[in-house]
């Protein structure tokens, strides 16, 4: 087995743990405090991680890190140029359609919950009493008009100011492309003599790791987009009510959401069932089939896909997964939710790096004799 | 600045003659080695302070670019009386063979005289392997040749300071 790759006890300590926690938690505040920057830079470095291949590739085929990044620079434009003449056009066609669905959606809704509401009242009389339909009617009244005149348009406020920072991105992946590894040796040199040997091995299992965890990210987006498109697209096919796009968008954004754990695939799966529900309504078969879909997938992801893809790299207890995920959400909303695995992971690794020094006590004795010898050194002819 | 930056680089030139002078690094044109110093760790020893013990997880090697460097062994009886394998100063390098197999180290290093050392490591070269084919090959070819010529020396002769 490679030595380089092997964590071994420095997460056993609790108060390493509650470093962990408490690391990953500021960091989530201070991030949400500062979104335009922390957005654009997280976002730069997760790009920095997918595109290293294709830069090491380069200079495998003897391009020094200037011509390779040049090159990388031009391909990196051509991609957003088509991006933009064809990607784009594309998930837009794509949100229209489904902005004309959203009135169809909430009558759905509506209708769904008022059924639900009348047939409690009707089976259970203390429900009649306590009058609640007409509650139910008075809440859907409000969340309608607060939709209208509230969500929908603080929801758009909210997406056209994240386009500025998003401008920033190239420009920060361009500099981390090009000065990564001057910034590592920068904060190597302040290592003491005593850790350094220990501090670069953790550096480059934390190195490894996070490119792991992002690479793996990506293709296992890419892998559950395919299956779960594929998949409503041949589940709605009987009844004609999927285009092929329009099964793959909805495949991106349940894979996106997934990203999110437990709580963003609850979601994701829920969507699926109202957008089923909605298309054929009282298709009861059709909600079986794309639950039955969504838990395939899951299974297929947790089997194949995720050994596949991400590994074993940030794996965590889910009771801690969970209670980070919600506090995530709770300190830095949408971001923080999508940011919570990835800050969790880096705090992890962090603390796998402080645990290990810390608790070898001989680079701890050395580190300490070093310090005397350097101080005897200083004060040798002094008084 | 301008004096720092030159004070830099006559350091850099100083590190990457030493370099060139020894085994591993020989058959690398200037450029290469250039190409490579990033990944070249610049570190200050005291006198007295320890660079490694024996028993601790290897993963790199060392080589002297001023200073002296003992390499001993300790031995397991109680008393713990130690064994000196060598004295090692200007251009010379140990703990080469760490770069291979990242097992433990068999011997001891401590700085007898404030020394600059300079560090090559296994994660790194085993990126130069994947990014810089070339120079990664000639490193391995030297390494090799190296490893081969401690075994000739053990097989054939007393036993040196390999595997350090």
């Amino acid at each position: 087995m490679d030595r380089t790759s092997s964590f071994s006890s420095g997460l056993n300590h609790p108060l390493v743990w509650i470093g962990v926690i408490v690391g990953t938690l500021i960091s989530l505040y201070v991030m949400h405090a500062i979104w335009w920057l922390s957005l654009p830079l997280v976002l730069s470095i997760i790009i920095c991680y997918v595109s290293k291949p294709f830069l090491q590739e380069l200079r495998r085929r003897g391009l020094t890190q200037g011509q390779s990044l040049f090159t990388y620079l031009l391909i990196g434009s051509f991609l957003i140029l088509v991006c933009i003449l064809i990607v784009l056009p594309w998930v837009a066609s794509q949100i229209y359609e489904l902005r004309e669905q959203v009135p169809m959606y909430w009558e759905q809704v509506h209708a769904f919950l008022e059924n639900t509401a009348k047939d409690l009242e009707k089976r259970f009389p203390g429900f009649r009493e306590a009058g609640l339909m007409s509650l139910v009617e008075r809440q859907l009244d409000t969340s309608e008009e607060m939709l209208v005149s509230k969500i929908l348009p603080d929801l758009a406020i909210y997406v056209i100011s994240w386009i500025p920072p998003l401008l920033l991105i190239p420009y920060l992946a361009f500099f981390i492309l090009k000065d990564g590894v001057q910034f590592k040796r920068l904060i190597l040199r302040g290592v003491p003599n005593a850790y350094f040997e220990k501090v670069l091995l953790l550096f480059h299992n934390l190195d490894t790791q996070v490119k792991q965890y992002f690479r793996g990210l990506f293709a296992m987006t890419f892998l559950d987009t395919i299956t779960l498109g594929i998949g409503l697209y041949l589940i709605g096919m009987p009844l004609g009510l999927f285009g092929i796009g329009q099964s793959l968008f909805l495949g991106l954004v349940c894979a996106i959401l997934a990203w999110v754990p437990y709580l963003g695939t609850a979601t994701g799966c829920l969507m699926m069932v109202i957008v089923c529900l909605s298309q054929a309504p009282g298709n009861w078969l059709l909600v079986l089939a794309s639950v039955c879909l969504f838990v395939a997938v899951r299974v297929i992801d947790d089997f194949f896909y995720t050994p596949m893809t991400i590994g074993k790299s940030l794996s965590s207890h889910p009771l801690l997964t969970v209670l980070i995920v919600f506090a995530a959400g709770y300190i830095g909303g949408v971001i923080g939710l999508l940011l919570a695995m990835p800050v969790l992971g880096i705090w992890m690794a962090l603390g796998e790096v402080f645990g290990q020094v810390w608790m070898d006590e001989r680079l701890r004795a050395r580190h300490r004799a070093t310090r005397q010898l350097r101080r005897t050194h200083a004060q040798k002819g002094l008084l | 600045m301008i004096w720092k930056k030159a004070k830099e680089n006559d350091r850099l030139c100083e590190t990457l003659a030493c370099l060139h002078q020894i085994p591993l690094f020989s058959s690398l044109s200037v450029r290469e080695l250039r190409r490579l110093e990033p990944i070249f760790h610049d570190r200050r020893y005291d006198t007295g302070e320890v660079i490694f013990d024996q028993g601790e997880e290897g993963l790199g090697m060392y080589v002297v670019v001023s200073g002296k460097v003992r390499i001993f062994t300790k031995a397991e009886s109680p008393d713990g009386s130690e064994k000196e394998l060598a004295l090692l100063g200007t251009g010379q390098f140990f703990g080469e063979l760490a770069l291979l197999d990242g097992e433990k180290r068999t011997a001891s290093a401590i700085a007898v005289e404030p020394s600059r050392l300079v560090g090559f490591f296994r994660p790194e070269f085993l990126s130069v392997l994947e990014t810089h084919g070339r120079a990664g090959t000639k490193i391995s070819l030297q390494l090799a040749k190296l490893t081969a010529f401690r075994l000739r020396q053990t097989l054939e002769g007393p036993a040196t300071t390999s595997s350090i």
